[in-house]
């Protein structure tokens, strides 16, 4: 499965290719959707300001690495949430969260 | 002792740097009838960093246009007052606190999270047929007295934060328990001085407690704040989130249907605002 992945530049890595045009602070497209990422091209979208990006996951995530995923995201939201267990609307927007988050890793 | 209280608060804001000289005009004048867009273009280009910035967030995928928006009477035909005129609010902020300034506050991590809760407000409005540019200026500044506090009462911040770490608490919790007051009222009283419209001074200072009559953007940026924390865009001061108030949901009708609808789109268009955050020219 191919999915999209919304990252952070800093989780980027080289062979991961872009699933959405970036473009500079003119406007004008910087990378297209389809770049493969390289050492270089990273290094040069930290120093453009580039925050974000949206890749192409390569190829389908194994079953284990979906598990681990899916921990990874509950144990953020259990950390962001940590003093909200009595709180019935915000277990609710927890869930909404979560299953929003886990999504793209089905 | 803490320098900043709230007696003391407003005599300390009115020795605080305005904004640049440009913007205090603008800002003056934007809710004039006789504004004219030669008048204000005309204002704009006496601010080399102004402008920079102007252009770089029209040219930002919110608006979405086909083709570059090169020049400042490029992005005043396309945008109008309005925009502008939120724009403009926008810009002279960031210009005020620039991401990429170092004094000890993780300036571009705060940023990341202001746009994302501008981005927040500005999808939530849409859905509801609200002022979606006032809600993305009003989201981005939502925070902006902590960048006051930070910037200009170091020692104070400096206070905050420890009794942050030693409490786990939220920076806002930290900031009432050692100052009395926190960033919500600095920051509006900071915005009212700098003369930003009054709906989002209101917002500013409501967006972590809602009075039992707000505005729908005060309750709109309320809950972009809690939205952008849950899909971890940027970083606000802390690592916790606030209670959503449920009547600002209920008053919206907002359900959680159309905020699961919205997190997608919020997500994208966060992908692509990192072009925010460079350091504008001039």
């Amino acid at each position: 499965m191919k999915d999209k992945q919304h990252i952070k530049l800093e989780q980027a890595e080289p062979d991961m290719t872009l699933a959405q045009d970036l473009l500079d602070t003119e406007g004008h497209c910087l990378m297209a959707t389809g770049t493969l990422l390289t050492g270089d091209t990273l290094a040069s979208l930290q120093r453009r300001g580039i925050c974000n990006l949206v890749v192409w996951g390569t190829e389908a995530l194994s079953p284990q690495e979906i598990a681990e995923q899916r921990i990874a995201v509950q144990a953020q939201l259990d950390q962001r949430f940590r003093q909200m267990e009595q709180e019935p609307t915000m277990q609710t927007l927890k869930a909404v969260l979560l299953a929003h988050r886990l999504e793209g890793l089905e | 002792m803490p320098s900043l209280n709230l007696n003391n608060l407003d005599q300390k804001i009115l020795q605080l740097p305005t904004l640049s000289v440009v913007v205090t005009r603008l800002l003056e004048l934007l809710g004039h009838e006789d504004l004219t867009m030669v008048n204000l273009m005309s204002m704009v280009s006496e601010d080399q960093a102004l402008a920079a910035r102007i252009l770089q967030i029209a040219n930002s995928p919110f608006y979405g246009f086909s083709r570059h928006v090169g020049s400042l009477q490029d992005a005043g035909t396309l945008l109008g007052i309005h925009t502008l005129g939120n724009i403009i609010t926008a810009a002279g902020v960031m210009n005020h606190f620039p991401p990429n300034s170092d004094d000890g506050f993780d300036r571009l991590s705060f940023w990341q999270h202001a746009i994302g809760v501008g981005i927040c407000a500005r999808v939530l409005a849409r859905h509801k047929g609200l002022d979606i540019e006032m809600a993305f200026t009003a989201g981005l500044l939502h925070d902006m007295g902590k960048l006051v506090l930070a910037s200009y009462f170091a020692d104070d911040f400096a206070a905050v934060l420890v009794w942050r770490d030693e409490h786990n608490c939220l920076l806002h919790d930290a900031e009432q328990a050692v100052l009395g007051l926190n960033h919500t009222l600095i920051g509006a009283r900071v915005a009212q001085r700098w003369r930003l419209p009054e709906p989002v001074v209101n917002a500013i200072q409501y967006h972590h407690s809602l009075p039992e009559i707000a505005t729908p953007l005060s309750e709109l940026v309320h809950i972009a704040d809690i939205l952008a924390r849950g899909l971890d865009i940027g970083h606000g001061g802390d690592d916790l989130i606030p209670v959503l108030q449920t009547r600002a949901l209920q008053r919206l009708s907002l359900d959680w249907q159309t905020i699961r609808a919205c997190l997608g789109e919020i997500e994208d268009l966060n992908a692509a605002a990192g072009v925010l955050l460079k350091q504008g020219k001039g």
